[in-house]
Order: C-alpha cells, then structure tokens, then sequence
C-alpha cells in the first residue's frame, strides 16, 4: 500500500465521515463513533492543517485545502460530540466540543452540546452560563432558549428546596 | 493486544497497557469496539511508529504525568539518561516523532521533543540557529534590527 | 501476523523534515521552554519564528507562574489600550514622558510592525469622566490596583490568534522589567539593595519581594542564578523576621496602627500568617481555668458552660482587634479560634471529660459530653453569626469533631451500655420487690379503669416531654421537679456527694392489681431512654448527621427489648402458666364471679396494651421523624412490628387457656348447681321457666369476664372469644341434654 497523497487522506477522512453520519442517522451510535475516529485518524496531523491565517510558512497545502480539512474536521467532531451525549458519556462529549470549538470558537451547535452535556452531570450553573454564550451566538435558535429557560427553571426549583430542606432540619433541631 | 497500520502499509502488533500511552488510540478502544480490525495510522510511518513503540514500551510503567502544574517553571533541563539517548536522532526524524507524538496525543514523547529542540536552541546566536535548521532570512536588516530592538527589555546585562 | 520490522529506513523520496513543519502551536511551545533573553535570538531568525515568538503560549504560562490571573492580565491590558489611547489623543501624547519610575509606557507613536496589523484599540474607550485612571500613578502596583477597581469592558475585538502584541506578551514585558532590575541586584547584596532604595512602603515591599521569589524560581535567565536566589532569600528571611518584630512590640504597646501595617506587608510577603501566629501566641486568652474541687453531677457540664462563656467573650474582644489589624482574606479569626479550641478548651473538655468519668460514673460523663458539644456548637455559631469580619464556620466546626472523635466514636457504645444498666437495675428492683396481690377493685369498673388509664396517659406526657434542661443554665431552669432525680439511675456514686435516692415514684402502680407488670418500670425505662435520645442528638447533630439516625434506631430499639422481651413477656409467660394450671373455684355469694388467674390474666392483657400506647406515644413523638417510615427493613421497624406482635401473640396464646378456664368454671358452676336430672326433669312437675341459680351464676360470670376484657383487647379478639365461648357452652349444654 503506498502512502495516501494529502487529497487522498482528505476524500478518506470525507468517506469515513460520511459513513459515521449514516450510522448515526439510523441511530447505531457506536459504530458512527468507530467511523468518526477513522475520520480523525486520516484528516489530523496532515502537516500544518491546523489553521494559522497570516503565518507564512513554507508548506504547500493552499487555503482551500486548508479550510477544507478544517471544515471536516469540525464537522466531525461535533458529531461524535452529539454521539457522545446520546451514548450518555458526558465527559467525553465535552471533550469532542471542545475540539470543535478549539477550531471554530463561534459554533453555536458545539457550544450548545457542551451545555447539555454540563447539564447532564448536574452541573447546572455551568451548563447555564454556556448555553447562554450559545445563545448569543444563534439568537435565533429556539431550541437554546427552550433548554435554557428549563435549566433556569430547574435551578431555582432546587435552591427553593435546599432552602425548605435546612429550614425543617433546624426546626427539627431547635426542639 | 492490538493491531496498527503505518501509513506505508505495515502492521504492528502492540500490547494494550502500552500503547494506551496515547490518548488518541486509549480513546478509541474505551469508545469502540475495536477487537480484530487493525487501526490505521495513516500519518505515521512505520519507522517513526517503531520508535513510538520503544519510546511507548520503556515508558509503560510511568505513573501518569500530573495535570499541567501552572506554577511550576517549565524548562528543558530535566532530560533522563535513557531519554537522552532515544531522542538522538536526525534532525527529520526528531521532527517527525514530534508530529506523530502530537499526532497521537503522547504527552510524555511530546515534551521530550521539544525539549530537545529547545536544546538544540539554548545558547545559539541567531545565525547559528537558522543554519542549525537550514532556514532562510526573509527580513531586511532595518527588520531585523528593529526586532532586537523592541526586545531590548529582555535582555540580561 | 507480521512481525515488527527492523528499523525501516526513511523512504528516501521524500526530503526531511524541517523545523517549518511542526506546526505553529508546537512551535510556540518548544519557545515557550527557551530563556528569556534567548527568545530574541529566534525571533529574528524569519518572519515565522517571529510571529510565533511573539505568541501568548510563550508567555501565558510565565504570567501565571508569576501570579497574575488571567483577569488582571486582560484589565490591565484594558487598562493599557484605553489610557494608551486617550493619551495619544491629547496633543504632544506622543511624547509623554516615562510616568513615576516604574509605569513605563510604550513610544506610542511608533510603528511597532511593519507589515503586520496594528494592536487593535478598545472598541469602546471608557468614558473620561467616569474612568478612576489616574494618570501618571506610579508603579505597576497602584495601576494594577486601579485597573482591579475600575470594571473597564474587555476590548470588544478579539484579537485574531496570530497577530502581533498580543496581551500576554505586553503583560509579560511590563512585570519582566519591572521586576528585572530588582532581581539582578540581589546578586551580592540584601537589605541594602536596590529594592529598599526605591520603595519605603513595607505591604509594597513585601509585594514585590513575594513577586521577585517567584521570578527567581521560574528561571527566566540562561545564566547561572543561584547567587542571586540566596541573596533573594536571606533578604525575605531578613525581612519576616523584622516585620514580625516590629509587630510583636506593636502588640506589646497596643499600637493598632503599627501592627495593622506589619501584618499586612507579612500578607503581602508570604501570606502573613507569622503575624498571626504571633498574635495568637501572645494572646491571653487561652488561659486555663482549674477544675475546682467540688463539681458533682451536673455541675460538670455547668462549670463547662460558664468556661465557654468567657472565653467567649474574650473571643469577641480579640475578633474586634483582628478586623482592625488584619487583612480579611486571611481568615485570622478563624484561625485564631481553632487555636484557642486546639489549646485551651480541647485540654480543659479532656480533663473535665476524665474527671466526670472518674469520679462520676457513666451517665453523669455522658450528661457533661453532650452538654460540652453543644456548647461549642453554640459557640461557633454565634461567633459565625455576630461578626463582621467573616468567620469560617465550617471549618472550626471540623476542627470541634477532630477534637471531640475520641469520645464521639465510643459515644453510642456508651450510650447503650449505660441504657442497659439502666435497665438491669430497673428490672431488678422489680423482682426484688415485694410481692404483693392486689385485689384489682378497679378492674371491674370500667369507669375507674379508664380513668386510671387516663391518669397514666397524663403522667406519661407530662413527664416526657416536658422540657429537659440539659443545664439550668443553659435551658432557663424551670424543669419538672420530678425528673431531675430519676437522672440519678446511674450507677450508685460511692460515697461522696449528696446523691437523692431513686424513691421518686409517679404512684402509676398503687391502683393496679398487678404483680407482674410495672407501669411505673415502663415510664422509668421510656424516661431513661429519652434522656439517651436528647443526648444523642444534641452529639449527632454537632458532629456527624450521618450517625444520627442509626443511633436513633439503636436507642429505641434497646427500650422495646427491655419492655418487650425483658418484662412483658416473662409476665405474660407467667401468667398463662398461671391459668393453665388454674382451677375453678365455688363462688360465694357477693364474690366475683370470675377466677383469679384469669382475672390477673386480663388485667395483664389491659397493662400490656396501656404500655404499649405509651411506648407508641413516646414512639410518634420524639422517634418518628428521625426514621425512615418506610424503610420495611429497617432494624427499627422490624424491632417495633416484633414487639406489638409480642403482645398481640402473648394475647392470643393466653386467650386459649383463658377460655377453657372460663368453660371450665361455668361448666363447675352447672355442674355443682344441676342435678342431674335438671337437664331432663319430670315431665309430671311444674315447670317453673326462670334460669336456675346456677344458669344465673354461669351469666353472672360471663358478664363480669366480658366486662373485665372490655376496652383492653380489640375488637376481632373478643368476637373469637364470645364465639368460642358459645360454642364450647352449647356444646355442654347438648351433651348434657342429651345425656
């Protein structure tokens, strides 16, 4: 097998990309995951395809072929973000958004995933502050606001009640 | 144990405790289902995974290393013997392994490497460092100079 | 399988790689690790190299080993574009000369960059009017602190990843040069160096000594330094060691001013916690009252109430003066309490705990360890509550539990051990007292029995749940004369101290006809075992909730065994035996119609069910809300469905035999009040169709069992015992009929 150029690198990672988001489509969560990563195996580490605007460098990949692998890259991360949080492995769905937004800091949907998977772990002051940079970045996105005002919601609902808890204990103590 | 594919097509067999030393691949066998299928590698060469694989196989029993300490001074002055002596090699592979230690997400490997860069760095003059790395000048003079100039705080009288 | 290769060689049509194929995070990062003075050197190698020397992974790290968070680096940059604007804006701005020594502002004309993009400007200059800038202020401190009090917006453009002069490296070049010259100095001086020239101030001092220590340690130089680090050293060591002097002669002479300055440089320096401790060890307040002679029961956990008192209000004279003289974020008041609890009131709780164990025994020992944790609760909560200066309650509440675990953790055992003995006594002196038979008056008026039930009911109440005082000082007295003697159940005292005998009765026992049940015991033991719960409580609730309700559980539980297995069934045991062996009796007029046996049987049953509405009352009461109702396995619940079961079987195991006795008797009283032929008389004489004498006697006897039995055994248990009794009788009737 001789090395892949970079173009073939790029349709590889295209092709296990697109087979991941098939799996995912029919909900077979794991094996999109299995094709996400093959993914990332082909598109990272292509020399210097980490984007670097207006650093010149000696390389001959062009911008179109960069913006092109970083496309595919964020894309794919941010799917196996949505795999994760299906799958229920919350720690692991951040990381993926993470990623994502380490490539694209303005991605509403990544941010957004980050939240819920915040939220998830119980982490509700945390989930809420992010979703609502998620929502500033897609004002118009009615499923942020909705998961927002509920996280919001529910956070108030569980201070009412810590508070109603520690009442009834010291009364309970002052007997 | 579990099965790679360099990128010119040749198949390494590698016990899991240590090549779970890469987070890339530690990530993939936590995530997936990997069992008989052979994970390609398609950045890395097999001359290069070979040394992954002995830099991976002399490392495995190291604890793992603590969560990047922000207060500690970072230097390059804490190279092992052992470590020394892996890490002597030609300048392209030095920068290979780099690229495939980042590659796979090998924070141990990384460090070395650029650690050892950083070496080869210390102590050099400007001109000695671009033939050190056979780079060419594209600053004019007046560019250049205005540089050190506006560095001149840095300087240690 | 293919094996690993030997070392492949590189394929040989493609060239090596160069240090321009790394990518530029990378290359960042091998910079990262280069000494300051050297990062020019790659910085003039290409137009690449520069930018990437210039980036902020380069110096993020340096600015966050020497302290400074990222917000003080993002409003002090804030602070720089916008006052580097507006300065530019005035006429001649471009001149500004050098502000005081140390506030050293770029030539803000000049092209920094050829080329490349200018530092983008604060979208959005704060207005002039409200902005706390002070121009011209001198040293990098003030205006850090100024940017700290001003809440200037981040610059609204954020700059794009690999421009130039980016924050981080600006950040870093003010702190490296102003801290440079200052750390090169050390070389071979100390307090007479540069350093002490410039500044008088001791909290800026102690500052920038505290910044030059960590300058020292990230070894931004290539050279050697380790002359400088110790002349740095012994000057810090130098330097303490003054303030702390100079604080310990303020305190002598009460001069706030003085130590209030000391102590803050210390903070700045290292923290300030020698100040501190030297305070503390100067304090008067952990002075050690002496246990006097003559504390005798419950004037242990007196003396220990009044001990906390004055400490307290010592704590609080020292809490005023600790807001005064030091810095709030150093929680000196907190420490300054665990050290006083550490010293003082930890070895004054040990030997006042010792000497009541000793000399008291074990209930007097328990009384004293509840009433010294919650004194200390109280203590802490009202320290945490009455100061301004913030107090960390949590952990002078740890600091308490770590001080208190010794005795905590055998606590419970205790507790148990000290109910039981309790007990033994109690059941004791029920045995040994003296048997006598009462004639159960009572019993076959169901008025009067009633309204002893009552009575019982009423003493009950009042007698457990009154308040109990577990000090008069600390509850305001007023407790129930009749309690305090019953907390004498403990082990006899030898000897010494006037200790009341436990005669106390509640006179629950005089009107009851029985031998073999006490409720008096009952109410000793349910007293007892309360007292063991509010002990309990008061030390669960201070130290560990988590233990609260296991020792809730293990409490109750050793009150159900003791008047369940211990007194109720041995009684009822008894009495069945009784009336197995009972035999019926030839009634005389007036008498009652009913056997003793079974008359001591019923009224047992009667006992038994007023105990246990006692115990049912104590239960929904003081037990109920520390407990999982619906835990079904809970050791509790399955202990107190046992002892209802107790009774409820005792009854029904009774009832048998008390039946039989009953048919025996009625059958006795036909018998000796028939003749034979009464069942077939004559066909020739009179028939006279009253009841005989004898059917007369027979209902006579049925009535008195039913009322007897009325109110105290439930309502399916007599139907089965009315029908039993009809049946067993008609059955008699029939043979003899037929006979």
């Amino acid at each position: 097998m001789t090395t892949l150029s970079i173009e073939g690198k790029i349709q590889k990672g295209a092709e296990h990309k697109d087979k991941g988001n098939q799996y995912f489509k029919n909900s077979e969560h794991q094996k999109a995951l299995g094709e996400y990563y093959n993914a990332i195996l082909y598109l990272t580490g292509l020399d210097n395809s980490k984007i670097s605007m207006g650093v010149p460098q000696a390389n001959p990949l062009s911008e179109e072929t960069k913006q092109e692998i970083s496309k595919l890259l964020i894309a794919t991360h941010s799917n196996m973000a949505a795999c994760y949080l299906k799958l229920g492995k919350n720690d692991k769905a951040i990381a993926s958004c993470e990623k994502t937004l380490a490539l694209d800091d303005k991605n509403a949907k990544a941010m957004f995933r980050k939240g819920q998977a915040c939220a998830a772990l119980n982490e509700t002051g945390k989930a809420i502050k992010i979703i609502k940079d998620a929502a500033r970045l897609a004002p118009q996105d009615p499923g942020i606001r909705a998961t927002l005002k509920q996280l919001e919601d529910q956070e108030k609902q569980a201070a009412a009640k810590a508070n109603d808890e520690l009442k009834k204990n010291l009364q309970k103590m002052a007997k | 144990m579990v099965k790679l594919t360099s990128s010119d097509g040749q198949e390494f067999n590698v016990a899991e405790d240590i090549i779970t030393q890469s987070q890339l691949i530690k990530n993939m066998l936590s995530d997936l289902e990997v069992g008989e299928a052979a994970i390609p590698l398609p950045n890395v060469t097999a001359h290069i995974l070979t040394k992954i694989i002995e830099y991976a196989t002399h490392h495995k029993d190291d604890a793992p290393p603590p969560p990047e300490d922000e207060m500690k001074a970072k230097s390059s002055d804490d190279i092992d013997e052992w470590d020394r002596d892996f890490i002597a090699v030609d300048q392209g592979t030095l920068f290979e392994i780099i690229l495939a230690a980042n590659y796979m997400d090998m924070q141990g490997l990384l460090d070395l490497g650029c650690k050892t860069v950083a070496n080869m760095i210390k102590g050099k003059s400007v001109e000695e460092i671009r033939k050190t790395f056979n780079i060419t000048n594209d600053f004019t003079p007046e560019e250049e100079e205005q540089i050190r100039k506006e560095n001149e705080w840095c300087e240690d009288r | 399988m293919m094996k690993m290769r030997q070392q492949a060689k590189q394929p040989p049509n493609l060239p090596p790689k160069q240090i321009t194929a790394l990518p530029p995070d990378i290359v960042s990062r091998i910079f990262s690790l280069l000494p300051v003075p050297e990062i020019v050197n790659v910085a003039r190698v290409c137009r690449r190299f520069k930018v990437l020397a210039y980036n902020d992974e380069v110096y993020e790290w340096k600015l966050q080993a020497l302290g400074m968070s990222d917000d003080v680096i993002d409003e002090h940059m804030a602070l720089k574009d916008s006052l580097a604007a507006r300065l530019r804006k005035l006429p001649g701005g471009q001149y500004l000369p050098a502000a005081g020594k140390h506030l050293l502002v770029d030539d803000l004309d000049k092209k920094i960059n050829e080329g490349f993009d200018a530092p983008s400007i604060s979208a959005s200059l704060p207005d002039a009017k409200a902005s706390h800038l002070i121009i011209g202020a001198g040293g990098l401190k003030a205006a850090l602190a100024n940017a700290a009090k001003t809440k200037t917006e981040k610059p609204a453009v954020k700059q794009k990843k690999y421009e130039l002069n980016r924050p981080a490296r600006e950040a870093f070049k003010r702190v490296y040069m102003e801290l440079y010259p200052y750390y090169v100095d050390f070389k071979d001086k100390s307090n007479d160096s540069l350093l002490f020239r410039d500044y008088k101030d001791l909290s800026e001092i102690g500052a920038i000594l505290a910044r030059l220590v960590l300058f020292d340690k990230c070894k931004f130089l290539a050279r050697d330094t380790t002359d400088i680090s110790f002349g740095l050293k012994n000057t810090v060591e130098w330097f303490e060691s003054l303030l702390l002097g100079q604080f310990d002669g303020a305190f002598d002479s009460h001069n706030i001013e003085e130590m209030k300055k000391n102590a803050h440089a210390a903070f700045q320096l290292n923290g300030g916690l020698g100040c501190v401790n030297v305070f503390i060890s100067k304090n008067p307040a952990s002075k050690l009252p002496t246990i006097t002679g003559p504390s005798v029961g419950y004037l242990f956990a007196d003396e220990f109430a009044k001990f906390m008192d004055h400490t307290l209000a010592n704590c609080k004279v020292q809490a005023d003066l600790i807001s005064q003289v030091f810095d709030p974020s150093i929680n000196a008041l907190t420490l300054f309490i665990n050290k006083v609890f550490e010293d003082s009131i930890s070895e004054y709780l040990t030997s006042l705990l010792v000497a009541a164990k000793a000399r008291e025994g074990l209930g007097i020992y328990l009384h004293t360890l509840a009433t010294s944790v919650y004194c200390c609760s109280q203590f802490v909560d009202f320290i945490a509550s009455t100061n301004k200066e913030k107090v960390d309650a949590t952990t002078i509440k740890n600091h308490i539990n770590d001080i208190f675990s010794p005795y905590v953790n055998t606590y419970l055992e205790q507790e148990l051990e000290h109910l039981k003995k309790i007990i033994k006594i109690q059941l004791e002196k029920w045995d040994n007292r003296d048997k006598k038979k009462g004639d159960g008056n009572y019993l076959n008026d169901a008025e009067k029995a009633s309204a002893h039930k009552n009575k019982v009911m009423n003493t009950m109440k009042a007698i457990m749940f009154a308040p109990v005082a577990l000090t008069s000082k600390l509850v305001g007295g007023g407790k129930k004369p009749v309690s305090t003697p019953l907390l004498n159940d403990s082990d006899p005292i030898d000897g010494s101290g006037d200790v009341k005998d436990d005669t106390v009765t509640y006179q629950l026992d005089d009107d009851s006809l029985n031998s073999l049940v006490s409720l008096e015991l009952s109410l000793h033991l349910m007293h007892a075992n309360k007292e063991s719960l509010g002990r309990a409580l008061v030390i669960t609730a201070s130290t560990d909730m988590t233990k609260l309700r296991p020792a809730v559980q293990k409490i109750f539980i050793c009150l159900l065994k003791a008047i369940g297995e211990k007194h109720l069934k041995p009684a009822f045991a008894i009495a069945i035996d009784r009336l197995s062996k009972s035999v019926p009796a030839d009634f005389g007029e007036g008498q009652k119609m009913i056997n003793m046996d079974s008359l001591q049987f019923f009224d047992l049953i009667h006992m038994g069910d007023v105990i246990q509405q006692m115990v049912d009352v104590y239960y929904a009461e003081d037990i109920r809300m520390w407990i999982d109702e619906n835990d079904f396995l809970s050791d509790i619940i399955i202990e107190k469905k046992a002892f209802e079961r107790l009774l409820d079987d005792s009854v029904a195991a009774g009832m048998d035999k008390a039946i039989q006795v009953l048919i025996n008797q009625c059958e006795f009283l036909l018998i000796s009040g028939h003749a034979l032929n009464d069942y077939n008389p004559n066909v020739a004489a009179v028939f006279d169709f009253k009841p005989t004498k004898a059917c007369n006697q027979v209902v006579q006897c049925l009535e008195t069992h039913v009322k007897v039995l009325k109110g105290c055994i439930e309502q399916s248990t007599m139907e089965v015992f009315l029908g039993e009794v009809s049946v067993r009788l008609f059955q008699y009737f029939m043979i003899n009929l037929e006979s």
